[in-house]
């Protein structure tokens, strides 16, 4: 997987990535801030479920669709699974 | 300030553990209303202390920001903000903080500072955090945001006494200060535009900030604020919308950037991660979420859930049936036959008594819901369901208030508010009832036991159980049939995406929910004490009047009022099946569902349950000698469409705050119940 940005859904199960831009609608995107997808905050990419995801954001789960999952922009800053 | 009248609002994101903490403040010393005007819980309770002094603590939903995204959001922004027009303002604020999510916490706890409340942080989880490689410097941050914090592990009941104390303590204490800030040119503007607002506005200096932020922060046409204000003001908001706009800020995300930056600084050095993620939990939510494994152990959660209501319940509800026995026997032993025995037997104890029998399988119900609740799993299945149900036009969301009506419609519609969308919001609570509660299930049990026989089908499922099923089944299509046409006709249009927190998953705290249980039964006894009680009396007075002395006991209530009016309502209910009995049962039913029971009871002479099932038996046969099980199908079919319950009735007017709505509600679902019950006996009747 190159390092270029692209959208949340396109992240691996397993994976994590750093937040670049939020391009939602206004109040989307203010909820999506209030729920921690703001930029540079490291999203984990937990399930993909057809076409809804879960995540994982500071140690809190948020199952979304990938609607909206397609408006965070993010940065793979990991190769690999993360062990723990 | 009297102490007895300091109120204290707890605040928090949700699944922080507010509730739990809420339980453990309180003890006992609660009380559920309604807040006037809107109908939504409301929960007060008072933390007592040795002296006598006494706070009251008001336990609000859970939220993210004061920029409200949905009507329980909205509730909280109201208040916290002094908008609210019948709820005063908090004299405090105990804001509850997940140490799982520090910075979200604090980003909520920042709205706060802002309203200059009095606050005390408390951090909930911090064991689980401890679990999580998560360490947070307390006396550094409380340092740093000039608040007292408080570490608790709420289930445990650690720290709760700190709480208490601290809270005690922290009126004294000043109002910590705004401290997050904007970049220099916008600090400028919004303080020009706070000192209008406060001088020409009139709007209070502790919410002028929120008032100016959000007005900067929105365009005017998507702003509900816009209309509160005169052109004065609007006029300088877009004034300095196109100034900040040349300037090149993205207005929308600034304010909220502007926060987390001044959280992450908070943070620096006060937060220290050593693992990133739960990737242990991964597994279970593989399991519990992928549709080809989740679907089958949602479907056996639910089987197992209505399973165990029946079977864990027969028991206490036997005790409960021998106790009225009982007590009815030793009234006959105590009193002369007398009208006013006749009352305290027929009336009082058969009208009632033969609600209470079913206290068990209520609380049964509820005590299960709290457990899945508790658990996490039902914010899971909303997810799992989202598909199924958008494709009828409800939102994954709405499975929770649905499936909350399967103990009460009441606690269901409620639960709406945390949808966001209004037109999702109207769709499920007008559907709401239909999942068939628990005041339906006394009606069910006793009508399928009279007359559906005890066999076995396909070699292992019961007869009895599977028409049960079916009743709820029935319901459930219903309700999506309903959406599908409601959502391509009167309330049409696209509902928001799936976004849901899934809480940590977690074993039940038994405290939470036998006090929830506890609550719910209450309320039930209330009603069987109250309203049941009083009607019960009404119905044994017009089916025992006027007496006439040489008739027999079945002439009496022939010729007494209520079989005077049974009798002149008798066409009305003829072409479902039904006599006059059954028609005035069902009547009754619309103040209160369980009142068909009390109503037959009484008009059956009938003391006990056992009794009743064979009475009931033993009447339908003889209006339908051949076919007992036809009317009493007609009946079970009418009970789980009607609108029976002014409760239901009075929540939906409230919660959509429109008569025509409700207007549609009663005549659609009593003409749809008349309907099928007719279609059902008919088509019965030729096939038979």
């Amino acid at each position: 997987m190159k390092k270029r940005v692209r959208p949340l859904t396109e992240i691996e199960e397993g994976h994590t990535a750093v937040i670049t831009a939020v391009v939602a609608i206004p109040s989307l995107r203010q909820r999506l801030y209030e729920l921690g997808f703001c930029p540079d905050a490291n999203v984990r990419m937990a399930l993909k479920a057809h076409d809804r995801i879960v995540c994982e954001i500071e140690m809190t789960r948020i199952g979304m669709h990938s609607s909206i999952a397609s408006t965070i922009l993010v940065l793979p800053i990991d190769e690999h699974r993360v062990r723990q | 300030m009297n102490p007895l009248v300091v109120t204290y609002a707890l605040v928090g994101n949700p699944n922080t553990g507010k509730s739990t903490l809420f339980n453990q403040l309180t003890g006992l010393n609660q009380k559920i209303g309604n807040y006037p005007g809107v109908t939504v819980e409301r929960r007060e309770g008072r933390v007592i202390y040795p002296d006598d002094v006494a706070i009251t603590l008001l336990d609000l939903p859970g939220t993210y920001s004061l920029s409200p995204h949905s009507p329980d959001e909205a509730l909280v922004s109201a208040i916290l903000l002094g908008k609210h027009p019948s709820i005063t303002k908090p004299n405090g604020i105990l804001c509850i903080v997940s140490a799982l999510a520090l910075e979200r916490g604090l980003y909520l706890a920042s709205h706060i500072i802002d309203q200059q409340y009095p606050i005390l942080i408390v951090l909930t989880m911090t064991d689980l955090a401890h679990q999580n490689g998560i360490a947070i410097n307390i006396p550094l941050l409380e340092q740093r945001l000039g608040v007292r914090i408080v570490p608790t592990i709420a289930d445990k009941g650690i720290g709760i006494d700190n709480v208490r104390e601290a809270l005690r303590t922290s009126l004294r204490i000043s109002p910590a200060v705004r401290q997050w800030k904007l970049p220099a040119d916008v600090e400028v503007e919004v303080n020009e535009l706070t000192s209008l607002l406060i001088h020409h506005a009139h709007i209070p200096q502790e919410r002028a900030l929120f008032e100016a932020t959000t007005l900067l922060s929105t365009n005017q046409s998507t702003n509900p604020h816009t209309q509160v204000f005169d052109r004065i003001i609007l006029d300088h908001v877009l004034q300095d919308h196109q100034r900040l706009d040349a300037l090149g800020y993205d207005r929308h995300s600034l304010f909220i950037q502007s926060r987390i930056d001044w959280i992450r600084s908070l943070c620096d050095g006060v937060l220290t991660r050593t693992r990133k993620s739960t990737t242990s939990i991964d597994s279970l939510d593989r399991l519990l979420l992928t549709p080809s494994i989740g679907y089958p152990l949602f479907a056996l959660s639910m089987v197992l859930l209505f399973s165990a209501v029946y079977t864990w319940a027969s028991y206490p509800m036997t005790w409960i049936e021998e106790g009225i026995s009982w007590s009815g026997r030793v009234l006959m032993d105590l009193l002369p036959e007398s009208s006013f025995r006749s009352l305290l037997l027929d009336g009082v104890l058969g009208g009632t008594g033969a609600v209470l029998v079913f206290l068990p399988q209520i609380a049964i119900l509820f005590f299960l819901l709290s457990v899945l609740e508790e658990s996490g799993y039902m914010a899971r299945a909303a997810f799992l369901l989202d598909k199924v149900m958008r494709k009828v036009g409800l939102p994954g969301k709405a499975f929770i208030p649905l499936l909350s009506s399967f103990a009460c419609a009441v606690p269901g519609i409620l639960a709406t508010r945390t949808l966001e969308n209004q037109r999702d919001r109207i769709i499920t609570l007008f559907v709401a009832p239909l999942m068939s509660c628990s005041a339906r299930l006394p009606v069910y049990t006793l009508l399928i036991a009279a007359t559906i026989p005890a066999n076995v089908v396909v070699g292992f499922l019961p007869l009895q159980a599977l028409v049960l099923t079916s009743l709820y089944f029935l319901g459930i299509v219903l309700a999506f049939c309903i959406t599908f046409f409601l959502r391509r006709s009167v309330v049409k249009g696209p509902s928001p995406d799936l976004l849901i927190e899934l809480p940590p998953y977690r074993l039940p705290l038994m405290k939470n929910v036998f006090m929830n249980m506890w609550e719910r039964s209450l309320i039930f006894l209330k009603r069987a004490g109250t309203i049941i009680l009083f009607a019960s009396i009404v119905l044994w007075y017009f089916s025992t009047h006027p007496q006439i002395p040489t008739a027999s006991p079945s002439e009496q209530l022939s010729m007494s009022y209520l079989g005077t009016a049974g009798r002149i309502l008798e066409p009305l209910f003829a072409p479902l099946g039904y006599d006059w009995k059954i028609g005035v049962a069902l009547l009754s039913s619309f103040l209160q569902r369980e009142l068909f029971i009390s109503t037959i009871n009484t008009l059956t002479n009938i003391g006990s349950n056992d009794l009743l099932v064979l009475s009931v038996h033993q009447h339908l046969n003889n209006i339908n000698q051949n076919l007992p099980t036809l009317p009493a199908l007609s009946v079970l079919i009418f009970f789980a469409i009607a609108p029976q319950c002014l409760s239901t009735i009075a929540v939906i007017q409230r919660e959509t705050n429109s008569w025509q709505w409700t207007i549609f509600f009663i005549t659609f679902y009593t003409i749809l119940a008349y309907g099928v019950a007719l279609l059902v006996y008919n088509v019965g009747l030729y096939l038979l």
